[in-house]
């Protein structure tokens, strides 16, 4: 199977349960390492990288959005949004002041600034998804991973969600790619994938 | 519905996950076992006094004075032999025996008895027939240890005073005194016939005088014993029975018991503790069950049913492994307490004992269970559909409130049960929940405190540590409370330890004093100062004379010993006086004026019209009814003394220094007859036993107390009881242990997840280690704190309270047990996370079906 993804593109992989989609994202998001074969995410080859290395290169250029948002029970709306900065080297470089005040930022541009002290099981789901995607894009990350986005949310909300995701790619011009089998949601995608049993075609290309 | 669903379900269901509770059986084993295996000893040690109550006082009766018995009584105890009761006479005084062969000497319990001695038990001699031959005179008769310790052996000689004794053979099986044998020393037996040759019954000697009857049958001991403190009308004279003595014994063990019975109290509350935090975490994993089971048509009663069952059954399984424990401790008990036990203890199993710890074990884990257990009872079928169902809002406050009073009853209960009555069962019931109550609220606090206090600035992985103890569904009041109760406990015992070790320590102006010199007569003070000034043992003779109270404000004592306005043997005991010009070091005045000042009128008065001048020790004084200004008439050797209280004095008994209830004005006692103490300062044991030897061929009739052998002797005693103590504690510390670390295993899943969330965002290995270390080490360091700081406040309080003295804490020690404890809690920690650092972040993305 042979997969490439221009830089700021939009590519929706699809796929019935058991495809093997989630096996893929993890295995191109550098999470779990694959018995044969590469990853390169542009000019690092992620699969050459040990388990440490993977998780700094993850810090500096990946993000992430989960179908059921994990968020840090323990951490409030804001301190969730801060975590990837703190993780990463250039957020490191960047004082206390200025990680709240960027996070602050990005939860006031989802529509959340007065719910930045919440707790995610203060949060309803639509919400919990915004503090995710403020998350994933704080570190304004190369490549964002987003695995069913919108699997956990009613029709309504989850086009919200489509949309906010959609604004904040172009703002920050990252190359994102969607697991997922809301037809809906791949059909706004440049680059369709469609994976059964193992087997990965390219549907079509957008224009 | 078939009667037996809930059992059947409540098998199916359990099996898989019930082996997560073993924690909640192992915690309710260790609080039964504690109680069970102290109740049990108890009865043993109660059964042993009762059954040994003859051996134990040596006849049916004893009748005990500090001075030899008068006519009136002489002819009584001879009317009684007439009527068909045995006598056996016993005289026993402490003296320096020394061995002229081997040159070696020794202090040790003199007891000349008559023929008749020992009225109960066998004596065994070696060899056969030293006991028959000694009663004849001439010979002297000890333990074989003691022998050695002579370095004597049979057909050699003795010195007791000024006379000299052919050793015997060696005695095994004589009844002796308890009390005077563990501080003075070993026994050595004389015949009566030859204790005049000793001169060692000098005026002021420190001599017992006994009497011991065996009663024929028809006479009953107590009526006997009755009849005889009724017509004594001379002081001083102690009746006791068998029965008496044995009861006091069975009583003391009683109030031993209790007092460890606490500490096993407490293990079975922390027991108790691990029980609802083990059920509560289980319970929330079996949400989705829960709601499956509802779903399926099972009515909440039945789901509810099948939980509880399998809580009664892990609570009776906890019960049954605690008396197993509690019956290894009672086999234990008696090796640890060897030597403070005066009898052998033959431990058996009494199967209601057993039975009352496992309804006590199962009654406290089934109600510790049953409050999480209500959350059963509140799970809706949706929970099955939507992971995230608020179930807060629908708590049932009614059953709540039951089955904690239900709580509350049973600790009260159990308490006023061990501590022997209903008031101090409130008082302890109320201070152990006060106990929990604080810490809980002061680790609460603490914790809160952290994570408020921690700058924003703070390196990630110590906020996200921080943050990890108040993670949804945390455990961390429960650890907080486990391992805060084990630091309580702890804390409180080193801070008693210590404080009852310092004051038995026998410091004097920073030397310790090696030697105690009695009986110094009137002619022989000027020739052993100077003998002592030579030896570089240079000292100053205390005076003491002795004398009765003969009238309190001018009532004489035997009425107000008649209307019990003051303690019977007040009335009849020999106090021991002395004079002095200043206070000691070791006693402060707390009411009147010292010699010198000037006397307020109304004592002025009294001492125009002859008075003397006394201070009197102020708990003694109150006792008596007595303070300053007071009159009190002594007996001095029969002649009347009157004297008038000036001041009050506070005196630190445990000091070991010669102190004193009554200290006359100098010039007070003139004329009395007086004997002289000495204490003879710290010397290596050499020097000191070449002084004694010297002090003994000048002055034979001379008593020492070798005061580093009396030390030693406090200390093994105390230090076996600490040690029996610490064991109990071990019960308690060890259930706490185990609800830490159930409750930092019930949180594995919850931080496996996070730390797989933190790696796919980024997080290398090290910053989860540091995130998880960061949580350890708060966790351990604040349930350490409070419940050190706690303990230590407490064992304060109880040293003041209960003991009297003051704390001497040891912060280096207290400062260990912190890092300990902390290190502890990091390792337990440490040991159940191994998983959550191997797992790879895949996790996240597998998990995400809901």
């Amino acid at each position: 199977m042979n997969l490439a993804v221009e830089a700021r593109e939009v590519a929706a992989i699809l796929g019935p349960s058991g495809s093997g989609k989630t096996t893929l994202l993890g295995i191109m998001a550098g999470l779990d390492h694959p018995t044969r074969g590469t990853v390169r995410i542009g000019d690092t080859d992620i699969t050459g990288l040990t388990e440490e290395a993977r998780a700094g290169f993850r810090a500096r250029h990946v993000g992430f959005v989960f179908q059921t948002f994990h968020l840090l029970p323990a951490l409030t709306a804001q301190e969730n949004v801060q975590v990837p900065l703190e993780l990463s080297p250039e957020g490191r470089k960047l004082s206390g002041r200025d990680v709240r005040a960027r996070a602050a930022a990005l939860l006031e541009r989802v529509g959340l600034g007065d719910r930045r002290h919440h707790y995610p099981s203060q949060l309803s789901g639509g919400e919990q998804q915004r503090v995710a995607l403020a998350r994933a894009f704080v570190t304004r990350p190369g490549v964002l991973f987003a695995d069913e986005p919108t699997g956990n949310l009613d029709r309504e909300t989850g086009a919200r969600i489509v949309a906010l995701l959609e604004e904040l790619n172009q703002e920050v011009e990252t190359t994102l790619i969607l697991v997922t089998h809301d037809l809906e949601l791949a059909a706004r995608a440049n680059r369709i994938f469609r994976i059964a049993s193992g087997v990965l075609a390219e549907d079509r290309v957008a224009v | 519905m078939r009667p037996w669903l809930p059992f059947r379900l409540a098998w199916r269901e359990g099996r898989a996950g019930v082996r997560r509770l073993g924690v909640f059986m192992g915690a309710v084993a260790l609080g039964v076992g504690a109680l069970t295996g102290l109740h049990a000893f108890q009865q043993d040690a109660a059964a042993a006094a009762r059954g040994e109550a003859r051996q134990l006082l040596g006849g049916d009766l004893r009748l005990q004075s500090s001075s030899p018995f008068d006519a009136e009584l002489e002819a009584r105890l001879d009317s009684l032999a007439a009527s068909g009761a045995v006598v056996a006479r016993v005289v026993t005084l402490a003296s320096v025996v020394q061995a002229p062969e081997s040159g070696r000497n020794r202090l040790l319990q003199v007891n000349a008895v008559d023929g008749a001695f020992p009225l109960v038990g066998s004596v065994v001699d070696e060899p056969r027939g030293s006991w028959t031959r000694f009663a004849g005179g001439g010979t002297a008769v000890a333990d074989g240890q003691v022998l050695s310790q002579l370095a004597v052996g049979q057909g050699d000689t003795l010195r007791i005073g000024q006379a000299v004794l052919e050793v015997g053979g060696t005695v095994r099986g004589l009844p002796v005194d308890l009390g005077v044998q563990t501080i003075v020393g070993p026994p050595i037996f004389i015949s009566l016939d030859d204790l005049p040759e000793t001169g060692l019954l000098t005026f002021g000697s420190l001599a017992q005088y006994r009497a011991f009857l065996l009663l024929p049958a028809d006479q009953d001991p107590d009526r006997v014993a009755r009849e005889l403190r009724e017509s004594l009308s001379g002081p001083g004279v102690g009746v006791r029975t068998a029965r008496a003595e044995a009861e006091a014994l069975a009583d003391g063990f009683r109030n031993l018991a209790r007092f460890l019975g606490l500490v096993g109290l407490m293990a079975l509350l922390l027991g108790g503790i691990g029980v609802a935090s083990a059920v509560h975490v289980y319970v929330q994993d079996r949400i989705p069950s829960v709601a499956v089971l509802l779903c399926l048509g099972a009515p909440q009663r039945v789901v509810f049913q099948v939980y509880l069952l399998q809580a009664v059954a892990l609570g009776l399984a906890g019960a049954l492994l605690g008396i197993a424990l509690g019956v290894t401790l009672q086999f234990a008990l008696p090796t640890l307490l060897e030597g403070v036990l005066p009898f052998e203890l033959n431990p058996r199993l009494r199967p209601w004992t057993l039975l009352a710890g496992l309804a006590v074990g199962t009654w406290t884990a089934f109600l510790f269970a049953l409050l999480p257990l209500l959350r059963v009872r509140e799970i809706p079928p949706l929970a099955a559909l939507r992971a995230q169902v608020e179930s807060g809002e629908l708590r049932q406050a009614l059953p709540r409130a039951v089955v904690a009073a239900g709580l509350a009853i049973t600790l009260f209960v159990l308490s006023a049960f061990q501590t022997g009555g209903i008031r101090s069962g409130l008082i302890f019931a109320g201070a152990l929940l006060g106990v929990l109550v604080t810490l809980g609220l002061l680790a609460a606090g603490l914790a809160r405190a952290a994570r408020r206090l921690l700058p924003a600035d703070a390196p990630f992985p110590l906020r996200q540590g921080i943050a990890g103890l108040f993670r949804p569904g945390n455990q961390t009041s429960a650890v907080l409370t486990a391992l805060g109760f084990g630091a309580f406990l702890l804390g409180a015992l080193l801070v008693v330890e210590g404080g009852l070790r310092a004051s038995l320590s026998l410091n004097l102006d920073g030397g310790e004093p090696s030697l105690l010199l009695f009986d110094i007569q009137e002619d022989q003070r000027g020739p052993i100062e100077e003998l002592l000034a030579r030896e570089g043992a240079a000292t100053h003779l205390i005076p003491l004379a002795p004398a009765r109270l003969a009238s309190l404000r001018g009532v004489p004592v035997d009425e107000l010993a008649q209307a019990r306005e003051v303690q019977g043997w007040m009335a009849r005991r020999v106090f021991r006086n002395t004079w002095r010009e200043e206070l000691s070091d070791t006693e402060r005045m707390t009411a009147g004026r010292w010699w010198g000042e000037e006397d307020p009128e109304g004592i002025a008065q009294q001492v125009a019209a002859g008075a003397v001048r006394v201070s009197m020790e102020e708990e003694i004084a109150g006792e008596l009814g007595v303070g300053v200004g007071d009159e009190i008439v002594w007996d001095v050797q029969g002649r009347p003394l009157t004297s008038v209280v000036t001041s009050l004095r506070r005196v630190d008994w445990a000091s070991f220094r010669p102190n004193f209830y009554a200290v006359f004005e100098p010039g007070a006692l003139d004329g009395a007859p007086v004997t002289y103490v000495g204490l003879v300062p710290a010397m290596d044991p050499e020097s000191a036993g070449r002084l004694q030897n010297t002090l003994l061929a000048q002055a034979p009739n001379l008593s020492f107390l070798d005061i580093s052998v009396i030390r030693e002797t406090v200390e093994r005693i105390s230090g076996q009881v600490i040690r029996v103590l610490r064991a109990l504690s071990a019960f308690a510390v060890g259930a706490g242990f185990l609800v830490l670390f159930a409750a930092l295993l019930s949180g594995r899943f919850r931080r496996r997840r996070e730390s797989a969330l933190l790696k796919t965002l980024g997080a290398g290995s090290r910053t989860i280690r540091g995130a998880l270390l960061s949580e350890y080490v708060v966790l351990g360091a604040v349930g350490a704190t409070s419940g050190l700081l706690l303990g230590a406040g407490g064992g304060a309080l109880a040293l003041a309270l209960v003991f009297d003295t003051s704390a001497s804490l040891s912060f280096t020690t207290l400062a260990g047990l912190w890092v300990g404890l902390v290190g502890l809690t990091v390792l337990a920690g440490w040991s159940v996370s191994g998983p959550v650092l191997r797992e790879t972040p895949l996790v996240m993305l597998r998990e995400t079906g809901g």
